[in-house]
Order: structure tokens, then C-alpha cells, then sequence
């Protein structure tokens, strides 16, 4: 007998067809599994509080379970639970922003930019600031892909079913948005950091 | 396609770092002499990689704690409409059960030429005791709610139920004193006062025996002022006592102190 580890999208499909049955418990194991890369997808995005949004997420993976088909791709349907959160926490926020003064809005794409976390060496830690300035500046769609792309652990084939386009579709725009963050960043660095580090 | 296309398209692939985006051991060769000859690219695949360097903090280790606040909230509250929804269902079914009763009656005693009065007596009297009933029961559910809300709703609602349903005023004295929520336990004071006073039943020995059960000063300043109102009647020498103990007791605040001494005063 060939004994076979079950593989990552099977425990989540076993996961959510439990919970579809009634078993709450299995919403922890789910939980467990994902919620560092959905709170850490809020992070890089520069949502806040990421902490709000990643529960946010899990509360509708119980409430809209029973629209979650079995035997599809579980963390396509968690990232588009948690784009949706991300779209609702957007239209707030704009609609707060609309209130501020012109003054207040200055600067708005660094206020966006996502919280990283410093590092010792100076070069390397101004380096990764204009990196996150550029990142910043790019539009919210080509920002999300590139966080997709590469921190999330989706294939291109599970971003493509995601943003409702082909694999190919999604490397073309991915290879864009690079283009893009990397004029970004040389134009940052050209310029001269005009914020001390 | 030229070299930088291709280049282009395996990129994003060999930063993905994704099994299913794997690409084969020849592309990767390709790749690795394409990077090696052109500036453009190379460029590319260096941002792929500053991005890597950047990352961010740690979910905080409370998340799973605080979700599950939120859900259990999520959850009493839709079970506090649930049992609400079917409380108001049975309470409408139950009232549409007595309204079709009563005009069934109404129209039967039409039939008759010369209704007795003592069978009409009766039945106004079963009615009335039906209606009694289930206004005792919806009290009940309701003073049983989760929801502080519908705790409070039941209580107002103990002034319709017959001040003698031994029932009803047992269930205003537990909320009185076991209630978590001092808004309620504040609602139950009056409406137990003024159950009592219906009844005919001195009021001052249930408040005072509430007393020793209020940690907070507000419930315990109602407490004092209506045991001040009931000095003189039965129970008055009780509840005498009780207010001279409060207003010298370290343990409860001072405002609750000077309240008693001032009741006292009067």
C-alpha cells in the first residue's frame, strides 16, 4: 500500500467541506494555514490595520461558505474574499480622504506605502525605502499583482483565475508592473531620497 | 522573439518560486547566460529580487484570539435575532390564534338566540387567562434573552403581566440581582418595585436583600433611593438598618455612602 501526503489544496477543499458540514473546528485549521500570507497580503499593500482585515477575511470564509464549491482551488476563493475586503476597505477610505484638506493629501503615496520592517545595513535600508516608495507609486492593480506574484505563493494559473484572466495575460502584465516599479525606483534614486531615512 | 521577450517571459517564473511555475533546467541555463550579457535585463531580474528583500511584520500570535472574540459575537448575535425572529413568530401565530378564538366566539354567541351570561362570563374569563399566559411566557423568554436589549424589552413589558404571577416577579428578582448588564438590573428596580406594589407586598425587604449582590454604584445608589421611599411602610426598620450599614461601609464608594446618609436624613 502506497501512502500519499495529501497535498496542500486537498486539506483546504477537506477543510471547507467540513465546515460545510458543520464542523466549526476546521475554520482554525484553515486559519492556521493561511492567515500569515493574508495578513502579510494587507501588509505589503499598505491596507491598515492588516490585523482587522485578515480577521475580516476568515469571518467571511464562515459566513459565505456554503458559495465555496468543493473540489475547486480553496485559496483562489480566499484571495478573492480577501481582494473584496480590500476593495470595501478602499471605498471607506477614499471616502474618508475626500475630507481632507489638499495640504493633508500631500505625499499621500508615501503615507500608502506598506509598513516594512527596517534593516541595519544604511545603504541597503535607503535602498529598499525608495523600493518601497516605488512600489507605492505604482496603480493599485499593477501593486497587487507584483505582491501576488511574488510573495503570496500563487502559480500564474491561480492569479489568472483570480483576476478573471489567462496565464499568459498574467505574465505579460506581471513583466509591465516590473517594468514599471523599476522606472519608478530610478526616478526615486535619480532624484535623490528627499526623505532622511 | 527576441532574447529579451523571452527572457521577459521566464522571469516573472523564476522568481515565483512556485513548483507550478517551475521552468525547465535548459531554460534556466538560457536565462542564467541572457542575464549575464544584458544590462536591460539584468536590471529586471534584480528588481525581482530587491522585491524579495522586502518584507513586512509578523501577524500579531493574538489573531486566531481576537477572531474568535469576534465570531463568537458574530455568532450570539445571530442567534439572539434567531431566537428573537421565532419568539416574534410564536408571539404573532399565538395572537392570530386568539384573535380567530374570540371572533369564533363573538360569531357563535351570534348564533345563539339567548347566550347565557354565565357561558359568556366563562369564556371572556378563559380568554382573558389565555391572553394572561401567554404574556407571561413572552416575558419570560425574553428575560432569558441573550441580548441586553431584549432583556430590557422583557422587563418593561412585566408591568402588562398581573402583579400576583409569583412567576414573573421571582424572574425580575434573578435579573435584579444576576444581571450583567446595569442598565437592566436598573429597569428591574422599578419594575420590581412596582410589581410589588400591585401585589399589595412591601417592597423594602426584596430591594434590601438585592442589595449585597450590586457592585455597581449606580444600581446601588437606585437601591437606596427607593429603600428611602419605603422607610415608613412594612420592611421599613430593614431597610433602616441596611442604609445605616451602606452609608458607614469603606467597602462601596462614597457616593453611594453619602447617598445613604442622606436617605437616612431624611
Amino acid at each position: 500500500m502506497t501512502l500519499a501526503a495529501e497535498s496542500p489544496a486537498d486539506a483546504d477543499d477537506g477543510c471547507m467541506r467540513r465546515l460545510q458540514a458543520g464542523d466549526t473546528a476546521a475554520l482554525s485549521e484553515l486559519f492556521e494555514r493561511h492567515h500569515r500570507l493574508v495578513f502579510q497580503y494587507f501588509a505589503r499593500l499598505g491596507a491598515a490595520p492588516a490585523e482587522d482585515l485578515a480577521q475580516e477575511v476568515f469571518i467571511r470564509v464562515l459566513k459565505y461558505q456554503r458559495s465555496y464549491r468543493p473540489g475547486t482551488q480553496f485559496r483562489t476563493w480566499m484571495y478573492t474574499i480577501a481582494r473584496n475586503v480590500r476593495h470595501t476597505h478602499l471605498q471607506r477610505r477614499r471616502a474618508e480622504i475626500n475630507d481632507v484638506s489638499w495640504d493633508d493629501a500631500q505625499g499621500r503615496d508615501d503615507r500608502d506605502a506598506p509598513s516594512f520592517i527596517p534593516v541595519d545595513n544604511a545603504e541597503q535600508a535607503q535602498q529598499r525605502h525608495l523600493l518601497a516608495r516605488a512600489l507605492a507609486r505604482l496603480p493599485e492593480d499593477k501593486r497587487e499583482l507584483l505582491v501576488l506574484a511574488r510573495y503570496q505563493e500563487l502559480d500564474y494559473a491561480a492569479i489568472g483565475a483570480l483576476l478573471g484572466c489567462s496565464e499568459g495575460a498574467v505574465k505579460v502584465r506581471v513583466h509591465r508592473a516590473v517594468g514599471a516599479l523599476r522606472r519608478h525606483f530610478l526616478e526615486l534614486a535619480e532624484g535623490g531620497n528627499d526623505d532622511p531615512v | 522573439m527576441t532574447p529579451c521577450e523571452r527572457a521577459a517571459a521566464l522571469l516573472p517564473e523564476h522568481w515565483s518560486g512556485q513548483q507550478a511555475n517551475a521552468m525547465s533546467g535548459a531554460d534556466q541555463r538560457w536565462l542564467d547566460e541572457h542575464l549575464a550579457t544584458c544590462a536591460a535585463c539584468a536590471g529586471e531580474d534584480a528588481t525581482w529580487q530587491a522585491l524579495g528583500s522586502l518584507t513586512v511584520r509578523e501577524p500579531p500570535p493574538v489573531l486566531w484570539t481576537s477572531l474568535s472574540a469576534q465570531l463568537a459575537a458574530v455568532d450570539t448575535r445571530q442567534r439572539s435575532w434567531w431566537r428573537a425572529s421565532r419568539w416574534a413568530a410564536a408571539w404573532a401565530a399565538a395572537a392570530l390564534l386568539l384573535a380567530a378564538g374570540a371572533a369564533g366566539g363573538w360569531w357563535w354567541r351570534g348564533q345563539q338566540l339567548q347566550p347565557t351570561p354565565a357561558s359568556t362570563t366563562a369564556q371572556i374569563t378563559a380568554l382573558r387567562q389565555e391572553v394572561e399566559s401567554t404574556r407571561q411566557l413572552a416575558v419570560l423568554s425574553l428575560l432569558r434573552q441573550a441580548s441586553p436589549s431584549d432583556r430590557l424589552q422583557g422587563v418593561v413589558a412585566s408591568a402588562g403581566v398581573p402583579a400576583s404571577d409569583a412567576a414573573v416577579t421571582a424572574a425580575l428578582l434573578h435579573v435584579l440581582t444576576h444581571d450583567p448588564s446595569p442598565d437592566v438590573r436598573l429597569a428591574a428596580i422599578d419594575a420590581l418595585s412596582s410589581t410589588l406594589a400591585r401585589a399589595g407586598e412591601p417592597a423594602a425587604p426584596v430591594l434590601a436583600s438585592a442589595f449585597s449582590y450590586q457592585s455597581s454604584p449606580l444600581v446601588q445608589i437606585a437601591l437606596v433611593d427607593h429603600l428611602a421611599d419605603h422607610l415608613a411602610g412594612a420592611g421599613g426598620a430593614a431597610s433602616q438598618a441596611l442604609l445605616r450599614t451602606v452609608s458607614r461601609d469603606r467597602a462601596v464608594s462614597s457616593d453611594v455612602r453619602q447617598r445613604a446618609a442622606w436617605a437616612l436624613r431624611q
